[in-house]
């Protein structure tokens, strides 16, 4: 009964090939820096300004700008500045590695944003499946990142796709590469770096 | 396999791969490569189907997914189109519209019943008497017979994708494989995609034969095969055109949701019938249907043929079938043959009879044809039937003319014009990013078909590069100058204006789907619908299946004909998507249901928790297994009034509001003055919209001069924070927000020992003079960072701890495992909402609706209307003299013995409607079961009766009592009062 579906596929679609595909979580800390003086404090403390929104540096972590005051960083420490009008909220996105030569296909399943040219170190707000997130492009892949209440859904859709795909390329006849690792999900702990309350830099606007 | 051909050079079957299913019984050999229709055909099956409406028996007509009377079903799916659908091995196909199978259709004596329904009979029958309609519905349905749709069908789940390219061409015949690979080669990103399971379009099944089809064939399909920037999608329908470019591409797999910077729409023509009698008998075919058949599936489609053309095409159909075997007894030529080209000469060389200026007047055949007859055609177009002919065939193929696949350019917005030269519609103006090419354009001649698919990608990049924002690497080819859409068009009519024979017995089909003769049409336009937009309702020309593909053109011919019009002032119907229907689980695709989930959840899950939803989170109902569920929840309510219970509230919404004018938008955007809050306090927060309507409340804390924290109800929490980001910039304050609601971790310890608990893990003096009722205060909790706010939604001394998302399974676990001494106990949702019930607090969605004001729900103190401005402040001004209804307090009597009486029981006083249950539920407090209803103002009154209707229609008598139902003066929440009671 199944191969009417199958027989109507008579000419593959290219690309052809699902190949395998990693999705971890990972630990960042993360941390909301906004308000006028936020340019000043991220040059205060030595890091790279990302001239354009929508771009980021990178640092031992990262540097991205998300408004024109506004920014988030990945950074063990929060950026700290005396004499800025800024605030600096600590940040526990849940934060996940998908990686693979399939990744593209993975997000087509969820995001409608063009990602043919999005590559290592590009940075990008966009929405997937329901959910806002931040990416960060690494090699074969992206970090993703969004608020950790909605983590688990994300994981959780993020992990179907997957196994869907990769059990559609079966189907096919495409087998993963050897070189690749059969897609693993291994939880880690979450990011144990922010505070409740603001982390000020300088004073009061 | 009688009718199977020697191997054909392009054919899709493979011999190599023979497959068996069974029609109705009956085993039926196939090959890998065949669809339904092609099997049944080879095996000399010539009934596939029977019409919708009278049951006639329908065979092969087009081959091209529009013979929806030849529709199939199985165990697991139905109506499968048999032209398209690839042969399903093993399986037992029945045909849909029968009863008793496709010989012995017990509704064929339908046919036999047409004078008597001409068009319009069942609207103009049915609806009298009216109650006798759903039995005539439910007969006419049945007897429609449109497939049965199964529950024990398995579950599909077909997920949806997007993709995105510079460049979609759609058609990948030979205008669409030249567009993509000009444009490939220029270095744009191409899909191409076409519906069928191979590339090549007609190039192989009209080209076939033909020598100088060859060489292009071969560079074609190898260059767009090889090239790398090229994408190919086979057996995938464009099925619609949506703005910004959105193409939904559905193929094997689900759809592509596809978006493109510019689209090449090479879609092609669709052949289009004649119409005289009996021209729907199995055997009378379209041209390109017969060929599809020869070239795709080897089958040859009759062994004596009777060809009725207006165009060189139906010369090179007839080489074809001569080719394959078939005796042609006569080519019936509605025009002059001298004027269509050699193909016309080599056919009449071959000795085959050439009737210039005939037409067909009607086929005969019991179940199959077996003679049609043919007359000359008289100056007037019509035949003159005194010199009718019949002649001996068992196929008759129709080549007359085509009309555009043009649908998705008209949903994209193109004009379309009617070419009295090419008799037939082309477009005229293209929207920006739109192209089209080849015969959809009105370009016939192979190579012009080539050439015009080069001239669309030329000027597809020309748009591309002109774009700012393009891709840097596609670099024009070229002339990109010469955009004229009419350059490579046909200067010869490759469809006759009027190929409709009238007949005085009718049968003359129009439209195939539908079983509309040229009479209905007739008749409906004599009755007054002479609009085609009209005449496809009446008639419903048009509205089957197909969407009109063979009938529309030859319906607005007809409708102009009547009017005495030309077509173009006849008009055409819309096109709506989709272009082929598409299958209900692959619009469905892969289900995203947004959940969410606090930092707690293992904890609650861990705690024996029975979850409820709340807008997208998952929270604690309460805590044991569902059948404890009561006595559960009035455990938890017994430990927050009597001892100690935490609840999870990180569902709150949270916000940071900081800046100057941080005071002044909270003032503007709720109703209570934030500008005089201290700070260090915090102040209920009352929001409503310009109507006055209260759409979320919380709590306002200001942290600092330029600082305040707010929290929403957990379903308003985004909007809340939208309205806040809106307000401030429409009124151009310096303000900036921050959305901290999944960050953050929050949760109420509450009752009679939380402060004594804290205390003991707190680094902050928790007296009354030091952190007040309504305070707010950061601290540090064993070492936890939090933000305190001392409210009381519950009427228990409590606070509110937030702290950071990761930090509050900790904070849980030190309070849970340090508040054992106290009796703490988690408590889940519905145990907060009989606490707060028992407050009188109201729960916004619950206890209001989408009119309700403040006013109506006892909230004055709430509304300061002597303030500058606030949203809704002129509404509630307004509103507030003649407050139309009440939120009132009941009670039940214990023991009553009534029906439970649930939310949304309505309140029934002399047989009206005057308000509903907004809340309901026992109150340990009062021991009784308490509520509240929002009622009209004239039946409000303490001590008055409430008349509430439950659920079986008995009216059950509640007496109206004064809110709170429990600690009027709060004093439980009182610090001097806790004192007093710790003491």
């Amino acid at each position: 009964m199944a191969s009417i579906a199958t027989l109507d596929s008579m000419q593959p679609v290219s690309p052809t090939a699902t190949r395998s595909v990693s999705l971890q979580p990972r630990a960042r800390p993360l941390w909301h820096l906004l308000g006028p003086g936020s340019p000043g404090a991220v040059q205060s403390a030595g890091l790279p300004l990302p001239e354009i929104m929508q771009a980021a540096a990178l640092t031992d972590g990262f540097i991205a700008r998300t408004g024109r005051e506004e920014f988030l960083i990945a950074a063990t420490t929060p950026p700290t500045a005396d004499g800025l009008c800024c605030w600096c909220y600590g940040r526990d996105d849940r934060v996940l590695a998908l990686t693979g030569p399939d990744w593209r296909r993975v997000m087509a399943q969820v995001c409608h944003a063009d990602l043919r040219g999005f590559g290592p170190n590009d940075w990008q707000l966009l929405a997937a499946a329901g959910v806002n997130l931040w990416c960060l492009g690494i090699d074969e892949g992206l970090l993703l990142g969004c608020d950790p209440s909605l983590g688990h859904y994300l994981q959780q859709t993020l992990t179907e796709v997957v196994r869907d795909l990769t059990a559609a390329s079966g189907q096919s006849g495409v087998q993963p590469t050897s070189q690749r690792p059969t897609p693993t999900l291994a939880p880690e702990p979450a990011s144990a770096s922010a505070s409740a309350s603001p982390s000020r830099i300088g004073d009061q606007l | 396999m009688s009718s199977r051909l020697t191997p054909q050079p392009f054919e899709w079957i493979e011999r190599a791969r023979p497959l068996r299913f069974t029609l109705e019984g009956e085993a039926i050999d196939a090959l890998q490569g065949d669809c339904i229709s092609s099997a049944l055909w080879a095996n000399g099956v010539r009934i596939l189907g029977r019409s919708f409406k009278y049951h006639r028996p329908r065979g092969i007509f087009s081959l091209a997914n529009h013979d929806i009377n030849a529709l199939f079903e199985y165990v697991d799916d139905t109506h499968l189109r048999g032209d398209v659908t690839p042969v399903p091995a093993g399986i037992n196909l029945t045909a849909c519209n029968t009863l008793g199978g496709l010989k012995q259709d017990r509704y064929r004596w339908l046919d036999q019943l047409s004078p008597a329904l001409p068009v319009g009979f069942y609207y103009k029958v049915f609806h009298k008497p009216r109650w006798l309609f759903p039995f005539w519905e439910r007969l006419l349905r049945h007897t429609a017979g449109l497939g049965q749709v199964r529950s024990s069908w398995r579950r599909r789940i077909t997920p949806k994708w997007y993709e995105h390219c510079d460049l979609l061409v759609i058609g990948a015949g030979p205008a669409g494989m030249a567009a993509a690979l000009t444009a490939a080669e220029a270095g744009a990103d191409v899909i191409l995609v076409d519906e069928h399971p191979h590339i090549g379009g007609s190039l192989d099944y009209q080209w076939t034969n033909d020598p100088g089809a060859e060489a292009p064939r071969a560079t074609l399909k190898q260059g767009v095969t090889a090239h790398p920037r090229i994408r190919i999608m086979t057996a995938t329908v464009a099925a619609g055109y949506y703005q910004d470019q959105w193409v939904p591409l559905a193929g094997p797999a689900g759809i592509a949701k596809t978006r493109s910077r510019a689209l090449i729409v090479a879609t092609g023509v669709i052949e289009q019938p004649a119409v005289f009698r009996n021209n729907d008998l199995p055997g009378v075919m379209l041209a390109s249907a017969a060929q599809r058949l020869i070239a795709r599936y080897a089958v040859k489609p009759c062994e004596r043929a009777v060809l009725l053309v207006a165009n060189a095409e139906g010369y090179r159909a007839a080489l074809d079938l001569q080719a394959a075997g078939v005796e042609l007894i006569a080519v019936v030529d509605l025009g002059e043959p001298a004027e269509r080209g050699p193909l016309a000469s080599k056919l009449a060389a071959t000795g085959v009879e050439i009737l210039a200026h005939h037409g067909l007047y009607a086929a005969s055949g019991k179940d199959r044809l077996s003679a049609v007859s043919v007359a000359p055609l008289g100056a007037d177009g019509s035949l003159d039937d005194t010199q009718e002919r019949w002649l001996r065939c068992d196929g008759v193929i129709l080549s007359v003319g085509w009309a555009p696949a043009a649908h998705l350019l008209y949903q994209a917005g193109a004009t379309l014009g009617y070419s009295q030269t090419l008799e037939q519609f082309v477009p005229l103006e293209l929207p920006p990013g739109i192209q089209a090419a080849g015969r959809v354009n009105g370009v016939f001649e192979l190579q012009a078909q080539i050439e015009d698919g080069r001239r669309a990608a030329r000027a597809a990049l020309a748009e591309l590069t002109a774009a700012t924002d393009v891709a840097s690497e596609i670099k024009t080819s070229g002339p990109a100058s010469n955009h004229d859409l009419a350059q490579y068009r046909d200067p010869n009519a490759h469809s006759h204006p009027w190929p409709i024979v009238a007949h005085p017995k009718g049968k003359n089909f129009v439209d195939l789907d539908e079983d509309l003769q040229l009479e209905d049409l007739l008749q409906a336009a004599r009755e007054g619908f002479d609009n085609i937009e009209l005449l496809k309702r009446f008639s419903t020309v048009g509205m089957g299946p197909s969407q009109g593909k063979h009938a529309n053109m030859n319906a607005i011919r007809v409708l102009a004909k009547v009017l005495g019009k030309a077509i173009d002032e006849t008009g055409s119907t819309t096109a709506r998507p989709f272009y082929h229907p598409l299958r209900l689980d692959d619009l469905a695709g892969r289900r995203f249901r947004v959940h969410q989930r606090s930092a707690l959840h293992e904890r609650h899950e861990q705690a024996g928790a029975c979850f409820m939803e709340a807008g997208a989170w998952q929270r604690p109902e309460f805590y044991g297994k569902a059948e404890q569920r009561e006595a559960r929840v009035r455990e938890e309510v017994a430990a927050v009034r009597g001892a100690l219970g935490l609840i999870d509230v990180s569902t709150l919404g949270k916000i940071e509001v900081l800046g100057r004018d941080a005071a002044r938008l909270l003032d503007a955007a709720y109703s209570m003055r934030m500008t005089r809050l201290k700070a260090g306090m915090t102040r209920y927060a009352l929001m409503v919209d310009e109507a006055g309507v209260i759409i979320d409340d919380g709590i306002v804390g200001r942290l600092g001069e330029q600082q305040y924290y707010l929290t929403a109800t957990s379903s308003h929490a985004n909007a809340t924070y939208r309205s806040l980001t809106r307000f401030a910039l429409e009124w151009g304050l310096q303000v900036r927000l921050v959305n901290r609601t999944g960050q953050l971790s929050a949760m109420n310890l509450a009752g009679p020992n939380s402060r004594r608990l804290l205390a003991e893990l707190i680094d902050i003096d928790l007296t009354d003079d030091a952190f007040p009722y309504l305070g707010l205060r950061e601290a540090t909790i064993g070492k936890i960072p939090a933000r305190l706010m001392r409210v009381g939604f519950v009427g228990e001394l409590g606070y509110e701890i937030h702290v950071p998302y990761h930090r509050g399974a900790e904070l849980w676990d030190l309070l849970m495992r340090k508040g054992q001494p106290y009796g703490i106990r988690p408590f889940g949702v519905e145990a907060q909402r009989r606490l707060r019930m028992e407050k009188g607090h109201i729960i916004v969605g619950q206890d209001t609706d989408g009119l309700t004001t403040p006013f109506e729900v006892g909230m004055s103190w709430a509304v300061h209307l002597k303030k500058p401005f606030f949203v809704g402040q002129r509404s509630l001004q307004i509103l507030k003299p003649g407050t139309a209804r009440s939120l009132v307090g009941f009670e039940l009597q214990p023991g009553h013995g009534w029906p439970e009486v649930a939310e949304c029981h309505l309140v029934i006083v002399d047989g009206d409607i005057r308000g509903r249950v907004t809340s309901v539920a026992f109150s340990p407090a009062r021991g009784r079961i308490i509520g509240m209803a929002l009622v009209d103002s004239e039946v409000a009154g303490l001590g008055r009766t409430l008349p509430i209707r439950a659920t079986d229609g008995v009216l059950v008598t509640a007496t109206q009592v004064a809110m709170p139902f429990y600690d009027p003066d709060g004093l439980r929440q009182q610090a001097d009062v806790q004192r007093q009671e710790v003491a």
